[in-house]
């Protein structure tokens, strides 16, 4: 046969399933290139990053801490299973390369990155998965509150070297997101003595491209690169966080050049930005992320008068949000009708929240019986019993003062007696505990990016201090809440949610306010700091040097949102 | 002298027991529970049973679970939860559920496990959630506690003897008439809101009966249960309430009592308890500063590690170790526990070896160590200020009277006067804006903290002057008031010892102005200067949580500030002890020192 000969014969079916196979080639090696870290050029490795802490972490026990400013040093050491995509919110692969979930979703099965290694050099086995999971589940540990998402866990077990394999009692939609825990090294941490662990304050080991360098209290944190880090390494070497209590201390520190990274308040944010050589010299970043959490107001739904649904949704009317975030937050958040993301899937974004709506209300409460009936100008109900209320909150904030303030001068036009009180942090817990209140005015944080309204929306958690402190209680919510939980579908799930925040929308248990923004400005030399859905990714960024220093990397006054 | 010395001193105990068992009562008596609140600010929302476990965990770890003094009723009735009779079951847990009703606030939270139900279910054929006989005793118990109640008010003393004999046996002991009344409400709405329910226990639809089972328990908090497990749960996780869940206010009032003298017996065992919020970190300058102290007692005084024996000569009369002495062992790595050894053998010098050993490795939430840890921050501050309060008070103080009336004294007067108006927050704010980097106008000053990066690689010339540096806007808030105060002392001071009569002697006599101004009339002005700040100084120990907070400095300050908005018992009754002691102690130093000066003073 000759060479000349040998031609490529295909006919038009041939054709199209090997341009469809090129195709998909390209598609699956791009995604796979946008899968891996970003890769940085020589020239941008290196630098010292300068962040501020506002309340110094207690400890950075891994299990038993409770700051949040232990949990972003947690994120920059330790390494979890899996982990999303900041922007698709997909699970993606982080110390395990794959893993499983069986069809009925109770046995998930996690396979380990055979690169993957602490940063002591020692490699990651199915061992140190077991042993964090014992540990937090171990009722000596001070970490109830981590063990309280393993209650329908059975066990984990070690199927081999690098396979783990996690059991679940009943299907839960959140069994693959809690399963991936962050890993800790067991021949560091292993203890006889449960306090020796209890009592651990700054020993933090872990996979992660930083380790723990130097703590002084009262002066700052510094994390060093990880040598020995398993994957792509991360551009900058070493971020430093000092403990600057005050913000106006903090935002003068920023602007002298000693901090790279500041979280700003509303004012502050409007303050600095007002000034245009400010404006031009750094770079801005308002945006939303599940984690942020949203204030409301809480009605006792078993006291008279808030049992009755249409007074709660008068009261809603009667909440002009939209102005109030103007004036109180610069308008510096987003209004929420429900108890999800509004960015994320399981809030319905049809529903729009009640409007301010004056008649609208005054014809509710008629309906409900409220009406001024001697002419005092206040509202009675049948039996001649005015409408009066004591709308509680915690003190120290000046902002939620204000804003209840604002909500008594409404109120009073309507012709409803409230009145206000603040208590101290202590005593409004257990207010809250003995649910003893009328209304309180209060916020959830955090969140995440998919939410379980079982903990403080379900009518078994009203009994027994749960977090269902108002008294919600509905046959069908509950139906909804327990169905959802256990389906593993997706889209079926969040039609469940969907359903629940109309419902939950009818009934006003609470007046949804708003759900805050995260502020934050960034000195020129940070390169690379973009938003994403789930917020900012500090593994993308580089300091830059030289030519790039001094520039921002924005255009000025530009404000990256999502 | 030396009686009145001794009588003084003496009258100290009373005195500080007074300031310790008050600030005791105080945090005691206050609502609300410090654990849980603090556990709660830290996660937010979070599972309340786990939440009390871990409640619980940190009582257990800082001693903080004393019973409650009248705890053991409870204690008594518990073991026949577990009867297995079931109706001697349900009758103790009516009992338990009257007993709580009346002690503690809210009604017992007790949860049907689902296990026990669907056991219970089992072996009776009874829904226990949904049997009514057990609701309808409970309430006929609440009906007749009610009655008993009433007729305590009532006119027939033989029906009101009856009825506090009726009311003695079930809860145990006499109430007081506030209790008697809380009591009397409680049980009227817990009435009210399960009566219109427990009828409907009866009937014959079963989603009507799940129903009202869930409505009873929603509105009395009750579920209604011989469950022994839950029981117990409920007891473990309300015994150690600190107290605050008590209604009856005589009760805890001597509870606080109770409370105050096992803090005493405590404190005579010199165990000063642990704190909940602060701890005394490992790389402390204290630790340092013990660390080269220990260093310096092994080399001379012999100190040596637990595990060592003691060499076998003692050391040399001139301090010199053995040659063949082993060199100490460095500490175990902090990843281990602490190698277990034999308390009874150790020496005097080992323990304290080991003492340091246990703070260079873990740190301590002793509330003296951590209090050693912020006073040389907060004595270093104060002392620059003091030193320049007076150094700048005495002068012009000085000026000011010697050419009074004219203009330095009016200017002095009036820029005094505006400096001591102007509010320490306002001032150091105004100070930040000002002077430190970053702010409006030249920034010359650092923004917070006391110390550079890098600060012990120092030599000790640029230390100083770094820390001099950093410490000028916090020291120039705390000198401003102070600095008018003890200006105006000392112009008024030195201006009555002007007018006297020995002045008027001394220049007739021929002496210098200059000599009589400066020796004799500025000596005699100084004493109530001295005795100000001889008084002032315990108050220097406690800080300004203003201008620690507004610069960063952890200095005595915020330990005061966050302890007392945690209720962080041991560190507040450690530092009143420590300051209350102090100030006495100052007080009567300052009375001797007026006593040796002034000649005419004299005490009995």
């Amino acid at each position: 046969m000759r060479i000349a000969d040998c031609r490529l014969r295909l006919d038009w079916r041939q054709a199209a399933a090997l341009v469809l196979a090129i195709c998909l080639g390209l598609l699956a090696a791009r995604s796979a290139a946008a899968l891996q870290p970003p890769t940085f050029t020589p020239d941008q490795m290196g630098g010292t990053l300068r962040g501020n802490f506002t309340a110094e972490p207690r400890t950075l026990n891994p299990l038993t801490s409770k700051d949040i400013y232990a949990t972003y040093v947690h994120d920059r050491v330790l390494e979890s299973l899996i982990e999303r995509d900041f922007d698709t919110l997909q699970w993606k692969p982080m110390l395990a390369d794959r893993w499983e979930v069986s069809p009925d979703g109770l046995i998930i099965t996690f396979h380990l990155d055979a690169r993957a290694r602490f940063s002591d050099g020692k490699p990651v086995t199915a061992d140190d998965v077991v042993f964090t999971y014992q540990a937090i589940v171990n009722p000596q540990i001070d970490c109830r509150d981590l063990a309280s998402y393993f209650e329908y866990c059975d066990r984990c077990e070690k199927a081999d070297d690098r396979t783990v394999r996690f059991v679940w009692k009943k299907p839960y939609f959140k069994s693959l997101e809690f399963s991936g825990i962050m890993v800790l090294p067991k021949h560091l941490y292993a203890f006889k003595d449960p306090k020796a662990f209890n009592d651990i304050t700054d020993k933090l080991v872990g996979t992660g491209p930083y380790k723990l360098g130097e703590w002084k209290t009262g002066e700052h944190l510094v994390l060093e690169r990880n040598e020995n880090y398993w994957r792509e390494p991360v551009a900058i070497d070493r971020t430093v966080f000092r403990f600057i209590l005050e913000e106006q201390a903090s935002v003068q520190a920023f602007l002298a050049g000693d901090l790279d990274d500041l979280p700003l308040s509303p004012e502050w944010w409007v303050k600095l930005r007002s000034r245009p050589e400010t404006l031009e010299k750094y770079q801005w970043f308002r945006y939303s992320t599940p984690f942020n959490g949203y204030g409301y107001i809480g009605w006792n739904n078993a006291r008279p008068p808030f049992d009755d649904a249409r007074v709660r949704r008068a009261m809603t009317h009667l909440v002009w949000r939209e102005q109030l975030l103007k004036f109180m937050r610069y308008d510096i958040g987003a209004i929420t009708s429900g108890p999800f993301w509004p960015g994320g899937k399981q809030y319905d974004a049809s529903v729009a929240p009640l409007p301010f709506d004056r008649q609208a209300a005054r014809r509710l409460l008629a309906e409900a019986g409220w009406q001024d009936r001697d002419g005092d100008g206040w509202l009675e109900n049948l039996k001649g019993r005015r409408f009066t209320f004591e709308l509680a909150y915690p003190a120290g904030n000046q902002e939620t003062r204000d804003f209840v303030r604002i909500l008594r001068e409404e109120f009073r036009r309507m012709g409803i007696d409230m009145s206000e009180r603040a208590y101290t942090w202590a005593v409004f817990t257990t207010k809250l505990d003995n649910r003893d209140f009328d209304a309180v005015r209060l916020g959830w944080g955090g969140g995440g990016v998919e939410n379980d309204p079982y903990q403080i929306w379900h009518s078994s958690q009203i009994a027994g201090q749960g977090s269902n402190f108002i008294f919600f209680r509905s046959p069908e919510a509950d139906r909804l809440i327990e169905l959802a939980r256990q389906t593993l579908d997706d889209e079926k799930r969040n039609e469940l949610f969907h359903r629940f925040h109309r419902l939950v929308h009818q009934e006003q248990p609470y007046t949804f306010l708003w759900a805050p923004e995260s502020l934050r400005a960034m000195s020129a030399r940070v390169m690379g700091a973009r938003v994403h859905r789930l917020g900012m990714d500090w593994r993308e960024w580089w300091l830059g040097k030289g030519a790039d220093a001094g520039k921002p990397a924005k255009p000025a006054g530009t404000v990256a949102a999502r | 002298m030396r009686t009145y010395v001794i009588k003084r001193l003496l009258l100290m105990i009373p005195t500080l027991v007074g300031m310790t068992l008050l600030v005791y009562g105080i945090v005691r008596l206050a609502p609300g529970d410090p654990i849980e609140a603090m556990i709660r600010n830290q996660s937010g929302n979070i599972d309340p049973k786990a939440m009390r476990e871990s409640a619980d965990r940190i009582r257990e770890r800082l001693g903080l679970n004393d019973l409650n003094f009248w705890g053991d009723d409870a204690e008594s009735l518990l073991p026949h939860v577990e009867n297995p009779d079931l109706a001697a079951r349900v009758r103790a847990a009516a009992q338990l559920t009257r007993v709580a009703a009346a002690r503690a606030r809210p009604a017992p939270p007790v949860e049907l496990g689902a296990r026990a139900a669907a056991e219970l279910k089992r072996i009776t054929g009874l829904d226990i959630n949904q049997a009514p006989e057990p609701w309808e005793a409970w309430a006929d118990a609440v009906r007749k506690i009610l009655a008993d109640l009433e007729s305590l008010e009532g006119d027939d003393p033989a029906a009101r003897a009856a009825a506090a004999d009726e009311l003695r046996k079930v809860i145990g002991y006499d109430l007081s008439p506030g209790a008697r009344r809380q009591m009397t409400e409680d049980a009227r709405r817990l009435l009210a809101s399960a009566e219109p329910f427990i009828p409907r226990l009866r009937s014959p639809d079963e989603a009507e009966r799940a129903q009202a089972a869930l409505d009873l328990r929603c509105s009395t908090g009750c579920d209604f249960t011989a469950d022994p497990v839950a029981w117990r749960a409920w007891w473990s996780a309300n015994r150690y309430t600190f107290g605050k869940r008590l209604i009856d206010p005589a009760e805890r009032v001597m509870n606080v009592f109770y409370g105050y003298a096992r803090w005493v017996g405590h404190l005579a065992r010199g165990d000063f308890g642990e704190s909940i919020v602060f701890k005394m970190p490992k790389n402390s300058p204290v630790v340092d500063r013990l660390l080269a102290l220990r260093a310096w007692g092994e080399k001379y005084l012999g100190l040596r590690p637990p595990d060592m024996p003691a060499p076998a000569d003692a050391p040399a009369a001139d301090g010199a170790v053995p040659a063949d002495a082993p060199a100490p062992i460095p500490a175990a790595a902090s990843q281990d526990a602490p190698p277990a050894r034999e308390e009874t053998r150790l020496t005097i010098g080992q323990r304290i070896w080991q003492a340091v050993e246990d703070l260079r490795t873990g740190g301590s939430r002793n509330p003296l160590w951590i209090m050693a840890d912020r006073i040389p921050v907060t004595v270093t501050l104060n002392i620059i200020a003091e030193a320049l309060i007076f150094l700048i008070a005495i002068p012009v103080g000085l000026v000011a009277a010697r050419h009074r009336g004219r203009w330095f004294d009016r200017a002095s007067s009036f820029v005094l006067l505006a400096l001591y108006s102007i509010p320490v927050i306002l001032a150091g704010s105004l100070l930040l804006a000002f002077l430190a980097r970053g702010g409006v106008g030249w920034g010359l000053f650092p923004v917070a903290g006391l110390h550079g990066t890098d600060y012990e690689k120092m030599a000790y010339g640029p230390y100083l002057l770094d820390l001099l540096w950093h410490a000028a806007l916090p020291v120039a808030c705390m000198v401003y008031g102070g600095l008018a105060y003890l200006a105006k002392l000392g112009r008024a001071s030195l201006l009555e010892n002007l007018r006297a009569d020995y002045v008027r002697t001394a220049r007739a006599k021929g002496l210098p102005e200059r000599r009589v101004v400066y020796v004799h009339a500025l000596r005699n002005s100084l004493l109530p200067m001295i005795t100000v700040m001889v008084l002032a100084l315990p108050g220097l120990l406690g800080g300004s949580i203003i201008v620690e907070t507004i610069f960063s400095i952890q200095g005595t300050g915020l330990l005061f500030y966050g302890a007392a908005q945690a209720y962080d018992l041991s560190v507040l009754m450690a530092e009143t002890l420590f300051y209350g002691f102090l100030t006495l102690l100052f007080l009567l130093v300052g009375d001797m020192l007026y006593a040796w000066a002034d000649p005419r003073v004299r005490y009995e």
